[in-house]
């Protein structure tokens, strides 16, 4: 352990600047957006455990756990990587993209330790009361749909977790305040821009928590004699898919951070950039309204304008930052002279740097997998062949456990070099760990979209080859959970990697001097004004594929659609 | 922004930037002509609000109290299925109807959340306390279908299932 050796590197204001991203670094920041980072990779450790016991199960050929076992880990793993993974990281981020991208101290500094120890708490509480659950305390899941009950301690803990997270981004808010006091006609750089749209969208989420967890809890315990079942689905969605909004626009926000830092990208458009992020924060929560397109319900009217008209919105938005950011990092590129043809740029880029191949995938797998099954399942009549199926899980991994995993795994590279000051450990570990664990969930993603839509099997289960006293089962899909299973181990063990890369790091980590941390890019500015130099004609071709793969994918589930509906026929 | 080098790269962007910007919107208005096309010209409709009931009496609420959970021939090839879900069994569990029925399946459920999916066709809907689900199929080839309860309703969730045999006596 070398953790109190590291040279004092602040000045007397408390602040250091970064030689790398040119940022200064103040004390107060700094310390807390470790204690976030560790606490996340802490919850991914579990999460990950988690994971693998999930994924032995479902892959019946070895049927690890029993049912009541597998519910358990299930919501075990949720909420450790769904949750907790996630929403420490994102506070770590909201100060990176405040007050460290803005040169300011973290304001109030005694709030985010109170929010850290309110949100570890309550994680604990949470966890404490799925360990502890058994009948008549169902366990959660990620869903805990009222009217079934789960441990009173479940709901207190989530409305005390929504409180944490709150207080733990109240420093960031009173950042941005304080910057748009002191400097109101300068504009917010366009990561701490990222951030604060990515906060306002979390605190429509966490108070849609709040009105669904609060009466939830009084309900439980027995103060309000009953809950509508309608009521909770629509509002639990406002957290319960709020929250994964904002992983994405926080991945966004990495994205261009990290293709900036590790790629040598540039903005190519900030309005246009800005715009779509605005575009986020008016359209993506009412996308959320999808989970409950196969409700009786609602109306077609209400389905037709949330999930599709409204979704559309944030849609566009999305495809605007899948052209920017690469359209960023190719114009960069040619422009420092880092490589010329239609992918010359993308061809000399530092694969070898785990920040900058983690991202990478990130973005590539985001778009391919999460973003294209996004768009097909929030659709009305085509979420009929994926409700509730294993194609479900299989979207929400291609969004999160490849797309925003991946890019908080490359954000955690660079900080290890940028906050810790520490150099890798196994570097050779390092560089291959975002291929190894993009391949490995990659291809668990696939699967579990095919089982899904294929064979219709259902998510949430831990026994389909075997229905007794009927004649039909779902054993065809079973290679195909062969597949899964096989690679689900990889994929954890990939994990492990980063964390062993991680950990190992910060414990016996050489402290590394900032000339010899990352790639920089400050020497190569070329000056010229050659078409060459600027063309984006690589990233058109890539995002026209892109175009090309989702409307490919729309029409060959609307044929798959047809012979069920008998259209045509 | 005198800076050429930047002006100029704006300029480019902003061409790229339109071309892929409208080829984007174009796609999602035809998305969205699909959706409408679907659900006004071709009726591919979802199943809607089919009216509440207290989920404290559903056994004495109709259709659920009489005639109670079956399947009944509501016409020549035509057949309703009152269906009850409840923590973990659904009623009936087995259900059969001639092949070329047109089958209406009237359902909700007893307790908690449960999930109606029958294998091989597009009903896949939610059974809700306090919501009616109505939903039509007609099924044309002999065969047999399972359904699976697909949202978690407690510890016997995996043991909630039934099958619907469609059997080719029908008439048509």
């Amino acid at each position: 352990m070398n953790l109190a050796l590291l040279s004092a590197p602040y000045d007397e204001d408390g602040f250091r600047s970064c030689s790398v991203t040119g940022l200064k670094l103040h004390r107060s920041a700094e310390r807390p957006v470790k204690l976030f980072v560790i606490t996340a990779v802490v919850a991914m450790v579990l999460g990950g455990i988690a994971a693998l016991l999930v994924a032995l199960t479902r892959w019946e050929a070895v049927g690890l756990l029993p049912a009541a076992d597998f519910y358990k880990w299930l919501s075990v793993h949720a909420w450790s990587l769904l949750i907790f993974w996630m929403v420490f990281m994102e506070i770590a981020i909201l100060y990176v993209g405040g007050p460290m991208v803005l040169g300011r101290k973290l304001p109030a500094p005694k709030l985010a330790w109170t929010g850290w120890s309110l949100m570890v708490g309550s994680a604990g509480l949470i966890l404490y009361a799925v360990w502890v659950s058994s009948p008549p305390n169902y366990q959660p899941l990620l869903t805990s749909y009222a009217p079934l009950e789960s441990h009173p301690l479940f709901y207190l803990g989530a409305i005390l977790f929504i409180l944490g997270a709150v207080v733990a981004a109240l420093p960031f808010f009173t950042s941005i305040w304080q910057e748009k006091v002191e400097n109101p006609d300068r504009s917010l750089p366009l990561v701490t821009f990222g951030a604060f749209m990515t906060s306002i969208i979390a605190l429509e989420a966490l108070l849609g928590g709040l009105i669904t967890y609060v009466p939830t809890f009084l309900w439980r315990i027995g103060a309000l004699e009953s809950i509508d079942a309608s009521w909770y689905r629509q509002m639990y969605w406002t957290i319960g898919h709020g929250t994964q909004q904002i992983n994405l626009v926080a991945m966004i926000t990495v994205w261009y951070f990290m293709t900036y830092v590790a790629g040598g990208a540039e903005v190519i458009s900030e309005k246009v950039s800005r715009s779509a992020f605005i575009l986020y924060v008016f359209f993506i929560n009412l996308g959320a309204a999808h989970h409950i397109l196969a409700d009786p319900v609602v109306s077609s009217g209400w389905r037709m304008w949330n999930c599709s008209y409204a979704t559309y919105g944030a849609v566009l938005a999305s495809l605007i930052h899948a052209f920017s950011i690469p359209a960023g990092l190719e114009v960069g590129r040619r422009r420092k002279g880092l490589g010329d043809g239609w992918f010359g740029w993308l061809k000399s880029a530092p694969w070898s740097d785990p920040g900058f191949s983690a991202t990478t995938f990130s973005i590539i797998l985001f778009g391919f997998m999460g973003g294209i099954t996004g768009v097909l399942m929030g659709q009305m009549q085509l979420n009929t062949l994926r409700h509730n199926t294993f194609a479900v899980p299989g979207h929400f991994h291609g969004t999160v456990a490849v797309g925003t995993t991946l890019a908080f795994m490359g954000f955690a590279f660079y900080g290890i070099k940028l906050l810790f000051r520490r150099d890798w450990v196994a570097k050779w570990m390092a560089k291959a760990q975002p291929f190894f664990y993009a391949g490995a969930m990659g291809i668990v993603v696939l699967a579990m979209m095919d089982i899904g839509i294929i064979y219709g099997v259902p998510r949430r289960h831990p026994s389909v080859m075997d229905l007794p006293g009927t004649a039909f089962d779902f054993s065809a899909s079973a290679p195909l959970f062969g597949v899964m299973g096989v690679t689900a181990v990889l994929a954890v063990l990939a994990g492990a990697a980063f964390v062993i890369v991680a950990v190992g790091s910060l414990l016996f980590g050489e402290e590394t001097r900032p000339s010899e941390m990352l790639p920089d890019y400050s020497g190569l500015e070329t000056v010229g004004t050659s078409a060459h130099l600027t063309s984006m004609r690589g990233t058109a071709a890539l995002t026209a594929f892109l175009l090309f793969v989702l409307g490919l994918f729309y029409a060959v589930d609307w044929m798959w659609l047809a012979r069920l509906w008998e259209f045509g026929a | 922004m005198e800076d050429p080098v930047v002006q100029r790269r704006e300029e480019i962007a902003e061409i790229y930037e339109k071309g892929f910007l409208a080829l984007s919107a174009v796609m999602l208005v035809a998305f969205l002509g699909a959706l409408a096309y679907a659900a006004f010209a071709m009726n591919i409709e979802l199943p809607s609000d089919e009216g509440q009931l207290n989920p404290r009496e559903v056994r004495q609420t109709e259709p659920f109290s009489d005639p109670g959970p079956g399947v009944y021939q509501t016409g020549p090839n035509e057949y309703r299925v009152v269906l009850m879900s409840s923590a973990w069994r659904f009623n009936p569990a087995e259900i059969e109807v001639p092949a070329g029925s047109e089958v209406t399946f009237v359902g909700t459920s007893a307790d908690v959340l449960h999930g109606f999916h029958i294998e091989g066709t597009r009903v896949n809907v939610m059974m809700i306390p306090g919501q009616v689900t109505k939903i039509t199929y007609t099924f044309r080839e002999p065969g047999q279908h399972d359904f699976v309860c697909h949202e978690y309703c407690g510890i016997g969730h995996h043991q909630m299932y039934g099958e619907l045999t469609v059997t080719s006596g029908g008439e048509g």
